[in-house]
Parts: structure tokens; sequence; C-alpha cells
């Protein structure tokens, strides 16, 4: 049946999203609710048994997929607020996504010596009572599925947040957000206060040795394994579809990361091409790292094509590249000779 | 090197529509304060070399709009043009200069000595100083207190955002942007060093602390780089601290010896850097330096101020049009709000309509305020202080750029800039996370295309379509501004006011920044969405 997503499939914005799908498209075999040829639209949502079908079987990306998202652990498990001054975004992250429920953007008078500080200091203090109502609103940190929550910053931000929040919490004599900031709370140095520095709160060791089995510490983890490699011997970290398809027939990949973007692909052919490079690479022994596109790992693994590599000997792109044309020349000069030889 | 011997002195800006002359004036003009007219050097070649570009085109000088100008902007041409010429000969220079260094440096205690020595500092907010970081039990930063002036940085010892002081030597009006050297303000780092005309280096010469400031990671080979790029040519190096040193001779040669290669390296050319022992906290060389000092038996050279008495102004671009990138808000005195920021080209007077970029809105001058005195104009160079009014205050923005509305900067998305890469470790790929910083503002990019690795001599292709670009390479690369969801819903994303190189320097620069550490500068080529 050949199916297509509709609208509403998850909602970005506000709590956790709500998940349903809509499939529609002719009816192939008929029975006695449906007509042959006609359209139908099914609804998928949680809680309600669905089998699908494939005519040649779902392939072992698809199941291992499926395997994944069963495993229990509903619900957000790292809460992170990613702080500047003046700036911060509230992130959930769950297994398979990350959203980022509310940001705050505030413009604070920067210190100067015309305007004094007391308007740099008004607006701190706004900022953070802005913070700790946003904190109450967005993060579930009485949740007892929330591991950890994680207050991230570049310079002090956020031990000045922290500290704002404890005093707050213990103002109001609000013992639950008390005892959630102080067995949950980690407080993360990042360069940046920009979304895309969540990568750095994952591989940071705090977090990390928290999470060490969480899949998208995984992935942070991965990506930087890669990016290091590609500092230290660029010859063993290829990137883009081409080239890691070359290294994936010379036998050469140890760790393949590989987006699950690919896998959406609208054409069959192109999701069976991965399927069957994700398989080569297991039965080699080596390891195939799947990210997911709704965490910051996997938006980064997309930009850099999707696809990458670690490979356990150094290849030179240029060499192999070579090599191939000259293969590949090779092949059509056999190929003439043969169609030479039988004409 | 080859390309900064092109960086010979020419006057005036190159000339632009028959119809006007492109004046070029040399020090900050405006209203009351009195500007003069200088031999500006040939920026273009300047900025080149900096990037280590031999092969940009020649400059193309942005054609006015048709001339639908009115004769007010006229007139104010004409006098700031005037006044220039009169300051020529009797004024104050007008120069700014950003105070930089490694985290400790002393930068903050110099300066504000240096405005107590000037009698900028008064005796009563000095000995407050005093009392507070006594009480603070952080004495030894009293005058670092001049400058820093947050609870926070007090309370810490560290400077976290630029302050702006203003002091005079005897042939200049010098505006000071004192710069927090700690790696995590870097991006206040670069906001202050786009505003700034030219560079004071501080150096800490204690054993081990010019050491870990100069090796690979710490700020003062970073800072130097950084303002390198943004078009700063001159450079001041004061080497503080040397009463820890026991004032050794032999320790300040050193430093200076192995400085003066990095600048050489690093495009800055060796007749516009120079060199000063001082002792910001006992106030060593900064005015003189009297009889009897231990510094005094092997130096008789130059003091701090001999030195900044002699800086020169860029030449000023008068005649483009207007623009102001915002580098702070706060509320002013009555209706509207004040914004702060460095005229990169043009003049702006009071009772003028400024649009503010990116968005619809525009305000009215109210006042404009340059070295806190109130001016009716105020010309390219100048750091002003605006006061709008008839505009709704959530609509100013730092990063946001003031332009007039018959003249809008483009906003882009994407674009296609030429850079030099630093010293990195790990490779520029396709399709890395980035922040690209833009006057005072900085957004999370990606390097969408490896457009070619260039030679760095002369500016050929050495490989178009690179897998990778590696440290000391220059290269074209395709940036494109990353929307901020994660997941879910794309949300558009939001261009930002900037201008190719070619039609305007100050608004054509960029640097690139890849977790806490700069990793390119580049100028701007073409504008692409
Ligand atoms: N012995 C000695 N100490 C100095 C001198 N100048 C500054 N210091 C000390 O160096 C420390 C740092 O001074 P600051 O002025 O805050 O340094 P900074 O470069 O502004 O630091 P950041 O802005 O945080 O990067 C203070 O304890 C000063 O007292 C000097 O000439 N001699
Ligand atoms: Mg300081």
């Amino acid at each position: 049946m050949p199916s297509q997503e509709g609208a509403g499939d998850q909602n970005p914005s506000g709590g956790m999203p709500a998940a349903s799908l809509h499939i529609s498209g002719p009816v192939i075999r008929e029975n006695q609710y449906v007509r042959m040829g006609a359209y139908h639209t099914l609804d998928i949502e949680p809680n309600r048994d669905v089998r699908i079908e494939k005519l040649e079987g779902w392939d072992s990306v698809a199941r291992s997929r499926v395997e994944e998202a069963i495993v229990p652990g509903r619900g957000a498990e790292v809460a992170a607020v990613v702080c500047g001054e003046g700036t911060a975004a509230f992130c959930l992250l769950s297994q398979h996504m990350t959203i980022v429920p509310h940001r705050i953007s505030m413009s604070i008078p920067r210190k100067a010596a015309a305007a004094g500080t007391s308007q740099h200091e008004k607006g701190l203090g706004k900022f953070y009572a802005q913070i700790f109502e946003s904190f109450l609103r967005h993060i579930p940190y009485n949740a007892p599925s929330l591991r950890a929550i994680v207050i991230a910053s570049p310079g002090w931000i956020r031990d000045a947040v922290f500290d704002y929040l404890s005093a707050e919490a213990l103002k109001r004599g609000d013992k639950p957000l008390q005892k959630a900031l102080k067995e949950k709370v980690l407080k993360v140095h990042i360069s940046s206060a920009h979304v895309h520095s969540l990568v750095e709160v994952l591989k940071s060791p705090e977090v990390s040795h928290q999470l060490k089995e969480a899949k998208f510490a995984k992935e942070g983890i991965a990506l930087d394994r890669f990016f290091k490699m590609l500092g230290s011997d660029e010859n063993r970290a290829w990137y883009g579809p081409d080239h890691v398809r070359l290294a994936s027939e010379r036998g050469a990949i140890g760790t393949l990361l590989i987006s699950d973007d690919l896998f959406r692909s609208s054409d069959p052919a192109t999701r069976k091409k991965y399927v069957a490079m994700v398989e080569a690479v297991q039965s080699k022994g080596g390891e195939v790292i799947m990210f997911s596109s709704m965490h910051e790992s996997g938006q980064q693994l997309n930009q850099l094509t999707g696809i990458a590599a670690i490979l356990t000997f150094p290849l030179d792109v240029e060499v192999v590249e070579a090599e191939e044309k000259e293969e590949e020349e090779e092949r059509k000069r056999r190929e003439q000779a043969e169609a030479d030889a039988e004409s | 090197m080859a390309a900064l011997s092109a960086a010979n002195s020419r006057a005036g800006t190159p000339s632009g529509t028959p119809a006007k002359k492109k004046g070029s004036a040399g020090g900050k003009v405006s209203g009351t304060a009195t500007p003069s007219k200088q031999r500006g050097m040939d920026q273009q070649q300047l900025d080149i070399s900096g990037l280590n570009l031999n092969s940009e085109p020649a400059a193309v000088i942005v054609e006015e709009p048709p001339p639908k100008l009115s004769f007010a902007r006229e007139a104010l041409l004409q006098e700031a043009k005037r006044a220039i010429e009169v300051s020529d000969r009797t004024g104050k220079k007008g120069v700014s200069i950003i105070v930089i260094g490694h985290v400790d440096a002393g930068k903050s205690t110099l300066m504000g000595r240096l405005l107590y020595d000037l009698g900028r500092l008064d005796e009563k907010t000095k000995r407050a100083n005093e009392r507070g970081s006594t009480n603070a039990g952080k004495s030894s930063f009293s005058w670092a207190w001049g400058l820093d002036g947050t609870l926070e940085e007090r309370e810490r010892g560290i400077t976290m955002d630029i302050a702006m002081q203003s002091l005079t030597t005897p042939h200049r009006q010098i505006t000071v942007l004192d710069a927090p050297g700690h790696k995590d303000f870097i991006p206040n780092m670069i906001s202050g060093a786009s505003q700034a005309d030219c560079a004071l280096l501080v150096i800490d010469s204690a054993v081990g602390e010019f050491e870990s400031g100069f090796e690979r990671g710490g700020q003062t080979r970073e800072h130097l780089l950084l303002v390198r790029s943004l078009g700063v040519s001159q450079v001041i190096v004061a080497v503080n601290k040397l009463d820890q040193v026991e004032w050794s001779k032999a320790r300040y040669d050193e430093i200076v010896g192995l400085i003066k290669p990095f600048l050489l390296q690093s495009g800055f050319h060796s007749s516009k850097t120079s060199f000063v022992p001082v002792g910001a906290y006992e106030g060593v060389n900064l005015l003189s330096l009297s009889d009897g000092t231990e510094l005094k038996a092997w130096y008789s050279g130059p003091t701090l101020v001999d030195l900044l008495d002699k800086l020169e102004p860029p030449a000023r671009d008068v005649d483009s049009p207007l623009r102001i990138p915002i580098a702070n808000v706060f509320k002013g005195q009555g209706q509207g709000a004040a914004v702060s920021g460095r005229i990169l080209s043009g003049v702006v007077q009071v009772g003028e309509k400024l649009r503010v970029l990116p968005g619809d809105e525009s305000g009215i001058v109210k006042s404009i305020e340059v070295e806190e005195e109130n001016v009716s104009w105020a010309a390219a160079g100048s750091n002003v202080n605006i006061q709008l009014t008839s505009i709704d205050p959530v609509n100013l923005i730092v990063g946001s750029v003031l332009c007039p509305p018959t003249d809008l900067v483009p906003l882009a998305t994407s674009f296609v800039a030429r850079v030099i890469v630093f010293d990195i470790q790990v490779p520029i790929t396709a399709g890395s996370s980035i922040e690209v910083y833009h006057h005072s503002r900085d957004v999370p990019a990606t390097t969408t295309k490896l457009l070619a690795t260039l030679d760095r001599s002369n500016g050929k292709v050495i490989k178009a379509n690179p897998r990778v670009v590696a440290k000391g390479a220059s290269a074209e690369l395709q940036l494109t501004l990353r929307s901020t969801a994660v997941s879910g819903a794309q949300s558009v994303v939001r261009g930002i006011p900037m201008e190719p190189f070619s039609a305007n320097k100050d608004m054509g620069r960029i640097l690139i920044r890849r977790g806490g550490e700069t990793i390119a500068a580049g100028i701007v080529l073409e504008i692409t969405r």
C-alpha cells in the first residue's frame, strides 16, 4: 500500500508531543469492510494495536528501530536549560527526541559607562525571575523518569541561575523543588549559549558519566570521536555517501555513523542501499550507530551528509577514488573487448 | 611579508562618483568634537593583507542611490568635511582603542590607573573603590574596579563585558574599550573590537604567566588575530607587571622577542607596532618615568601616553550610507530607548529618521552623545549613544543595524565568504556546526559548502570542492544560518544585516568560531540568500 505521512505527527511545542500518524492510500486487497481501489485513511495512535506488513518483509534496520522503541522508559530523561546572558532554552531529551518547549530571549542592558550598571543588574534580576517561572512550567522536575536536570552556560550564569532557583525554592517552601534541585541538577560549562551546545553538554564528563547507556549520549560521543579522528588522522574519518560506500566496500569501517533520515528516503532503492551497508558493516564486526534526527547530534550528522565513518585503518580518499576510476575504466575496456569479441 | 609592504600611505579613500567628491576624514567628527583630517592609509590593502589575500579585485565603490538626497544631507556632509579640515590644523584627532590580552594581564588595572593619573577618575571614586575592594577581600583589584562595574565582575575579579571610557592625551581624544580576557567572554571582546581603530595589548610578564597566555589556547594570540581580522592594524604592546620580575631588562627583551615575530606573522606591520614596559599597579611609565625607579636604569624610551598620543586614526568613510550596528540598548532619558554603537560609515543628525534592521521598525533620532557630550550630528568613526523616539524599545536588539530608510542593509541567511583558517586541530568539513560573529551578534550557522581552497599568496584555486579545509588554509566557503529548532517543524531563519566587503568593509567582516575557539576569519564576498 503506498503510504503517505500526514501532518500533525508530532507537536514540537508544549509538553510531550502527542504522536499520531495518518496513513492513506488505495486498497489493493479487498475485504468485507473496504472495497478494492477505494481510498482509505488509517490513524495510527499510541495504545492501539496495528499490524503493518511488507511484501518483502521488514529489513533489519527497521526491526531494530522497533525494538529500540519498545524499551520502556517513556518521557523525558534529561532536562537541560541552556543559558546565556538574557537567553535560555529549555530542552527535554527523551530516548528518541529532543524538544525545546520554551525559550527566553530578553534584552539586558549591557554594562556601560554611560548607563552605569544598575540597569544591567536590574535586567539580570528580571531574567532570573523569568527563568524560575519557566522552569516551574516547562521542566517536569518531579517526574521519576527524569534523571538529570542540566543547567549549562558559558561564564558563570549557570551558578547564578542555580543559586536563584534554590533561593526561590527555599523562600517559597517548595520542598519537592528543593529536593529535585539538590538531587538532579548538574551544572555544565559550554562554550556558547546556543542550543547546538547540547552536544557539548552530552559529552561533558559530568553528564556522559551519568547517562552512559542513554542512546543520545552515545550519539554525541560518537560524533565527537569522529571529529577528533578527523583532526588526528584525516584518512581514518570519512563522510559523505560515496566515500563511505567506498570505505565499506573495502571493509574498512570500524564505526558507522548513520542518520535515521537516510532510511526515510521515499526511494526504496536508496533505503535498501543503506540497509545493505549497515548489514555489511555489522557482518564484519563493525559498530553501527543510528542517529536520531530528533536530537541535536542527529541534526549535526544530517548536515554532514547524514553518514560518516571511522575507519579501522587509514585510507587515502584520493588514492581510493583514483583506484576506483581505474577499475571502472578497466571494466569498461573489458566489456568493450568482450563485446568486440562477440560481434 | 610581501602583502604588507603594499600597505603604503595614500591620501583619502578611493574616489567615488564624479558628482560628489569622496572625502575621507581622519579623526572622528561630530558636531562639537574637534575633528581632523589625516593622510589615511589604504585600508583596502591593509585589510586584505590581514587575510593574506592579494587577489581581491580593486575596491568596488558602492554607488550612492540616485541623487534623491535632500539638501539637508548635502549640507551636513559639507559641514562634516569642513569640520574635518579645520581640526586638521588645530584640533585633537579622535581614535578608539580596544584593550586586549590574556585574562588577568592587568588590562583593567592599567586603564583604571591611567584614568586616575590623567584626572579622569576622581579621588572620591578611587577611595571608594579602595574601600570596597578591600572589604571584598580583593584589594589588588581596586584600580580594576574603575572599569569592572558589575557586582559579579567585582566579586570574581574578572572583567566580563566591555567597559567604555574616554580620555585625552595632548594630541588625541581617545575612546577606550576595556575588553574581558576570559575565554568565555570573547563574544563581548569581539563586540568591542569591532568598535575600535587600534589595540593596546597588555602582557603579564610574570614567570609562567606570560607563557600560559601566549601558548596555544591562551588569549594573547587569539585576541591579536581577532583584532587584526577585524581591520585593526596598529597595536601597542604594554609589557606589564615588570615589578614581578625585578624590572628585568632580560625578561622584557625576551617577551618582546617572542611577540614580535607573531605580530608580523599575524599581519601587523612592524612600523605599526610598538612596545612599552609598564607597571600598571604602581603607575610606572604610564605618563612619565620618574628618576630613581628601577626601570629608569635601562629604559628611556616613550611612555604609554607618548605612544597613545601617536596613534593614527584610519580613514573614515563619511560618504557611504549610514551604518551603525547596535552594541547596547538601554533606557535613556525620556521616551523610547537609547542605543550605543559605532558609526561605521556616513553621518547621522538629530531629527533624522532611522530604520532598524532586521524588522520593519523606524525611530527618530532625538539626541546624539559623543564622549559624554551632546552633539547635533556625528560622523563615521565616532562611538555614539543615540536616543531614539517613536519606536517600541522591544524592536531594538543588540546586533541590529541602524541605517537610513533610503539605504537599507541587505539581510543575509546564506553567503559566500573568503576566510583564513586559524591554527585548528579539527579541520572544517562541509556541514560543520559553527557560529558566525558579525559585530555584536553571533548566530549559529553551517558551512553548507566548501567551495575551494585557495593559494594564500595569489588567491588561485588549489582545489575545488575540497573534502576538508585544514589549519592555515585560505578558502571560500558557503555559510548558511541555522534554524534554532532541534526537532519538529523547522522554523524560518531570520536574516542578519550584512554587506559584501566590496560594498562596505566594516559591514563585510566575519569571524567563525566553533566550540569556544575562533577557527577562521574572513570577508563576505557575496550574499546568496
Ligand atoms: N604586581 C602587579 N600586579 C598587577 C599589576 N597590574 C595588575 N596587577 C594585578 O593583576 C590582577 C589582575 O588585574 P586586572 O586588571 O583585573 O586584569 P585584567 O587583564 O583586566 O583581567 P580580565 O579583565 O579579567 O581579563 C590584579 O590582582 C591586579 O592587581 C602590576 O603592574 N603589578
Ligand atoms: Mg579586566
